[in-house]
């Protein structure tokens, strides 16, 4: 293992099927890390139209989805959980803001890659079955050391500031 | 084999990326451990981020060439370790590259006018300062989101965890008594992976441009400058470097993306290092 060496290609590796979902926190676990001893209590809300543009010109993101997952915290907090939707990814997020209006904090709750095995064909998977089957790694094991170009946290950022924009237009306290 | 239940795992953006924290084994508070793990990567990302104009790093380019600036002794670090790996590969790892990757959009340009030449060997560093023998801009994403990853594992080891893993975006280090599998994305189709085998103690980081690719008269190109022309590289090829820290790591890649393909550099020895090149065309 201390042995220099390069590969040039790849004939000593073996071929491994796409990662599934990471599940992070779920949206209790991050509600009580976000707001430790708090009672939550659900706030439902649904935006209009004139609010999902105020938002858009506010943050300067896209509004997708109108339907809101918040919560309110017993000290003016707000809890949310969204979904931000990447190049090449999935992320769900819980985002707590202070009765002021500021991020208290940021908690990735699941992280999903958006192509893979979901949205490929059956025929694209079926070509690896074989290599996969012969390899010393198990189907249907979590893959959970990846190596990799960086892959960019931009679109949780513009959703934290969307989200931010949707406190200030429909959930301030 | 890792352990199918981690005692805990958590991800945040820093570093402009996602930073996954994981604790298999841990004789103290957990959630302690993984909170001071963050805190490191956010006081590297405070310090060393080339976007953040308030950054000790950011003071360093407005300012260096006229005035020695003090720097945070991870900032030195840093720095030196930097200068030592562009001594050793010839030059080919330099952060002094920031004025090519600003000029294709790869970074935001601090200042209207960007020095022209120069590279880290024009830095003079002491203890807790540095100045330039010239304009530069230094851009440290080559190294130090590998320093961040070190140096999370240093404060996860401190508070008791026996084994576990810190991965930023793709640049990861393992360390416990358990070997655990690692895979590396495929260039030419980044959600496959390919099995690197089983480690432990490890530092394993990547470069390649299936995230991060432009557009450019030179075609696709991807945020890594070569020093002797100054123009980035082509997207196709990935490289992966294995070592004990994720900073030498880090850099690594770059050197050995630039330094061709006909025999593996005799430098990676020097480091105690591997390098895995995987060509970007193997399309399924």
């Amino acid at each position: 293992m201390r042995a220099p060496f390069l590969v040039l290609a790849a004939p000593a590796l073996v071929l491994t099927q796409p990662a599934a979902a990471t599940v992070y926190l779920t949206t209790e676990q991050a509600q009580a890390a976000l707001f430790p001893g708090q009672a939550l209590t659900p706030l439902p809300v649904t935006l209009t139209s004139a609010q999902a543009d105020a938002i858009e010109s506010q943050s300067g993101v896209d509004v997708r989805n109108k339907t809101v997952q918040a919560w309110r915290a017993a000290d003016g907090g707000t809890f949310i959980v969204d979904e931000v939707l990447g190049k090449h990814e999935y992320i769900t997020i819980a985002l707590a803001i202070t009765k002021a209006g500021a991020v208290q904090g940021l908690e990735i709750l699941e992280y999903k890659e958006s192509y893979g095995h979901e949205v490929r064909g059956e025929d694209w998977r079926a070509q690896f079955t074989g290599k996969t089957a012969a390899s010393p790694l198990k189907l249907d094991r979590d893959i959970t050391n990846i190596s990799g170009a960086t892959l960019s946290s931009k679109h949780v950022t513009d959703g934290v500031r969307r989200l931010l924009a949707t406190w200030n237009v429909a959930l301030k306290p | 084999m890792s352990p199918s239940s981690p005692e805990a795992r958590r991800a945040r953006p820093l570093l402009g990326t996602l930073v996954e924290v994981r604790i298999d084994a841990c004789e103290g508070d957990a959630e302690a451990a993984v909170a001071a793990a963050f805190a490191a990567v956010a006081q590297v990302q405070a310090l060393m981020s080339f976007h953040d104009l308030d950054s000790e790093l950011s003071r360093l380019n407005r300012l260096g060439h006229r005035l020695p600036v003090s720097l945070h002794p991870w900032t030195v670090d840093v720095l030196r370790r930097a200068q030592a790996l562009h001594r050793a590969t010839g030059g080919l790892f330099d952060p002094a590259v920031a004025p090519a990757l600003a000029a294709l959009d790869f970074l935001p340009a601090p200042l209207a006018a960007a020095p022209r030449g120069g590279s880290i060997a024009d830095l003079v560093v002491g203890d807790g300062v540095a100045c330039g023998v010239r304009p530069l801009w230094l851009d440290l994403g080559g190294i130090a989101k590998g320093y961040a990853v070190d140096r999370a594992v240093d404060a996860l080891r401190m508070r008791g965890v026996r084994a576990g893993a810190v991965n930023a975006g793709g640049d990861l280090r393992l360390f416990g008594d358990t070997p655990q599998p690692v895979v590396v994305r495929d260039p030419a189709d980044p959600c496959r992976h390919w099995s690197l085998g089983e480690f432990r103690d490890i530092a394993i980081a990547t470069s390649a441009g299936y995230y991060a690719a432009r557009s450019t008269a030179d075609g696709l190109v991807m945020p890594i400058i070569d020093p002797r022309s100054d123009r980035a590289v082509a997207v196709g090829p990935s490289v992966t470097v294995l070592a004990d820290e994720c900073a030498t790591a880090d850099a690594l890649t770059k050197a050995v993306m630039l330094s061709g393909t006909d025999a593996p550099p005799a430098w990676l020895r020097d480091f105690g290092a591997q390098a895995v090149r995987l060509e970007g065309r193997m399309a399924a």
